[in-house]
């Protein structure tokens, strides 16, 4: 078993099974070798945590991913996430954000891709402004360099 | 003034960069991977970015003034939006904000896909505002963006001076100007040969092309892994040699119609580039046995070869059977002694051939197919049609491919008997398709046999005359997989036997009945497609196909 310790110094005693579907924690582990000390997480909440091994335990089982990836990445480049991590993911803004970058500092590249995938689908068939009011995103541009990213870019909105 | 934003608070070590290698036309391919994982340097000015990287930069935890997604890492932007595949999407997340439009732009432009000519035209139009002597600058250097380029859409519009634009876009990994035809070679030997990051090349029906642009391409442009020249008739042996000397990655090669190309280029090229995977040499008529002889020993890994109307082959071509394990003594010795023949290294099999198109290879007999089957086994797709002097008995090694044969066309083999197909059908148990078009020999016996075959799909009895109903009742009892069936000309088959076939056959969706005097009847051609525009009247009157929906049709009306 594993103790890992969150920023707002919450222990959680995992299996090293699940714990290892964080590439970073393996290799902590395999670097410092196992102990009883408890490995800090300064950068991940309880809250956040608790949900991440929630996933990691449900894909504890997963065949390891490929070693050479680039290639299938763009292949299928598909956003279609299985029914249940479909429903893990099914969680607040916030909450989803944080989980991506929990997966992103933990290493974890199946959950970092759900995450990723999961915010992809809310952009699609969007119009800037609804993306905008749906992330709480500031337009930031000057009216004119808007209009000459819009001209530069005219090409991709002729259909 | 181009800025680069500081790096982002969280490095990711689990994004990897993303490869070019979904491109169907060319697969397998092991390319630079290179895109996007900074954001693109904005060339707009210094202050009012500041405050768009301050907003970065308080990522520090507990302390959060705004809501998450605008304090993303760039590179995490980027990997969410890799996963947003329409460029219309795309578009809409460039005009978010300036860290979106700095996290979009370049994933826009890696490969732009034009479904109207008009948006080409105005993405050429961009591409011209970014030379050097323009006046008004580009908020960023789009040229360098684009990764693939398709100018098919362009085609005979496609001048000189639009061309002309690319030669900005260095990072250009694949590019297609097939249809082009209005290039000259000076401006391809001008452009391409800056394009050195090119993977992939399609100049088919790129007519102008000649020997001293292709040898500029080459000697420059060392990655290529692809190249189409299909039709470009002005090659000749020159600039196929310097492709040969200097494009050694070569792995896909389309050199159709190249009629004034010999033999030994061919075989320089064979030679030069070890990786070949496909070689498409039909209609070169200057094939001679080089050719095949050095891709037999040399392209070791070749997939495809295609080698129809290459009409001087001989059965030398194909690498003799491989001597029994040991030799008999002195056995190897006689063989070297006639230089028109060859075989492997004792041991090596080519066994990576699955494609082998041998059209209208007149010349060769059943001893070239006993040589090529006993050197390359596993073929998949032998088209074989034409091929006149086969006999009877071409089947046997044909047979011994067994299970791996899927597709194989005798077309026009006429010699082809009851007999050779029973032994066919008994060998290669998993065709999916076969065509035996004007086999005039055939009869109902060998519709029997091959309604035996579990996965068939398509079959091809063009003008195989002796058929009669009850070759249709055979694959009407026997088969719930076919697909298409090709019947034309077969003058002894009747209305009632293909309504029962319509009947048995639910996932039909082609059935060509030209020439059945049968269904020579207005009432049963309205449902059939219309005619191909260059048909004669009277081929016009006796055309009589049917597909997709007239199947249907068809079979409600009987």
């Amino acid at each position: 078993m594993i103790n890992l310790t969150t920023s707002d110094n919450e222990t959680f005693t995992v299996d090293k099974k699940v714990a290892e579907k964080s590439v970073l924690i393996k290799n902590m582990l395999e670097d410092v070798g196992e102990s009883d000390q408890a490995i800090p997480l300064p950068n991940v909440t309880a809250s956040v945590l608790k949900k991440v091994l929630e996933w990691c335990e449900h894909h504890k089982d997963d065949p390891a991913p490929p070693e050479n990836e680039d290639k299938d990445d763009t292949r299928k480049r598909t956003t279609d996430i299985s029914e249940w991590d479909q429903k893990f993911i099914a969680v607040d803004q916030e909450m989803l954000f944080e989980i991506i970058l929990a997966a992103n500092y933990l290493d974890i590249k199946a959950l970092l891709d759900v995450g990723c995938k999961t915010v992809a689908n809310m952009i699609k068939g969007k119009t800037p402004e609804e993306i905008r009011k749906l992330f709480n995103i500031v337009n930031d541009f000057t009216p004119e360099e808007e209009a000459q990213i819009k001209k530069e870019n005219e090409w991709a909105e002729d259909r | 003034m181009s800025l680069r934003p500081p790096p982002s608070p969280t490095r990711s070590p689990s994004l990897t960069s993303q490869s070019d290698d979904d491109e169907e036309d060319i697969p397998d391919l092991v390319l630079p991977a290179r895109t996007a994982q900074a954001p693109a340097p904005w060339d707009g000015d210094a202050a009012s970015l500041s405050s768009a990287l301050q907003r970065t930069s308080t990522l520090t935890p507990g302390v959060r003034p705004l809501p998450l997604a605008n304090t993303l890492p760039h590179e995490l932007l980027i990997h969410i939006l890799k996963f947003v595949p329409s460029h219309t999407d795309l578009h809409a997340s460039l005009l978010v904000s300036r860290q979106w439009c700095q996290c979009t732009v370049e994933l826009l432009w890696h490969k732009p896909v034009f479904t109207k000519v008009s948006a080409l035209f105005k993405l050429i139009s961009v591409l011209s505002l970014a030379r050097p002597d323009a006046t008004s600058p580009l908020t960023f250097p789009y040229p360098v963006f684009l990764r693939r380029l398709n100018f098919a859409l362009l085609g005979p519009d496609c001048t000189d001076s639009i061309f002309a634009r690319l030669s900005l876009c260095t990072r250009l990994e694949r590019l297609t100007l097939a249809n082009c035809t209005a290039l000259t070679s000076r401006a391809l030997a001008t452009i391409l040969p800056q394009l050195r990051q090119l993977v992939a090349l399609d100049c088919t029906n790129v007519h102008d092309l000649d020997d001293t642009a292709l040898t500029a391409i080459a000697a420059a442009c060392t990655r290529l892994q692809g190249v189409n020249l299909s039709n470009c008739a002005k090659l000749t042996d020159d600039g196929i040699l310097a492709l040969a000397t200097h494009a050694r990655l070569l792995r896909r090669v389309k050199l159709c119609g190249l009629t004034e190309v010999d033999d030994r280029a061919f075989a320089a090229l064979a030679l030069g580039c070890p990786l070949l995977i496909e070689m498409d040499l039909n209609g070169c008529v200057g094939v001679q046995d080089s050719a095949p002889r050095a891709l037999f020993l040399h392209a070791r890994q070749l997939r495809e070869l295609r080698l129809a109307g290459c009409l001087q082959l001989s059965d030398n071509a194909f690498p003799l059977k491989p001597l029994p394990s040991p030799a008999p003594i002195g056995a190897a010795f006689q063989r070297s002694l006639n230089p028109a023949t060859y075989a492997l290294p004792q041991g090596a099999v080519y066994d990576h051939l699955r494609m082998l198109d041998l059209t209208s290879c007149a010349s060769l007999t059943d001893d070239a197919l006993d040589r090529i089957v006993s050197n390359a086994p596993r073929i998949r797709n032998l088209v074989l049609a034409k091929c006149i002097s086969l006999s009877a008995d071409c089947v046997e090694p044909i047979g011994r491919l067994g299970k791996h044969l899927h597709y194989l066309h005798l077309g026009h083999v006429a010699q082809l008997t009851d007999r050779s197909i029973r032994a066919l059908a008994a060998a290669c148990t998993r065709l999916r398709y076969i065509d035996l078009a004007c086999c005039a020999l055939l009869t109902d016996m060998s519709v029997f046999e091959l309604a035996q075959l579990p996965k068939l799909r398509r079959i091809g009895l063009v003008r195989v005359t002796n058929l009669t109903d009850n070759a249709l009742f055979a694959l009407g009892d026997r088969h719930h997989t076919l697909e298409r069936i090709h019947l034309s000309y077969c003058e002894g088959i009747s209305v009632q036997a293909v309504h029962f076939l319509l009947q048995r056959l639910t996932r039909l969706t082609h059935l060509s009945l030209t020439g059945v005097p049968a269904f020579r009847r207005p009432e049963l051609q309205q449902f059939c497609r219309s005619p191909p525009k260059e048909f004669n009247e009277t081929q016009q009157r006796t055309f009589c196909v049917y597909s997709g929906k007239g199947v249907n049709d068809l079979r409600k009306y009987l």
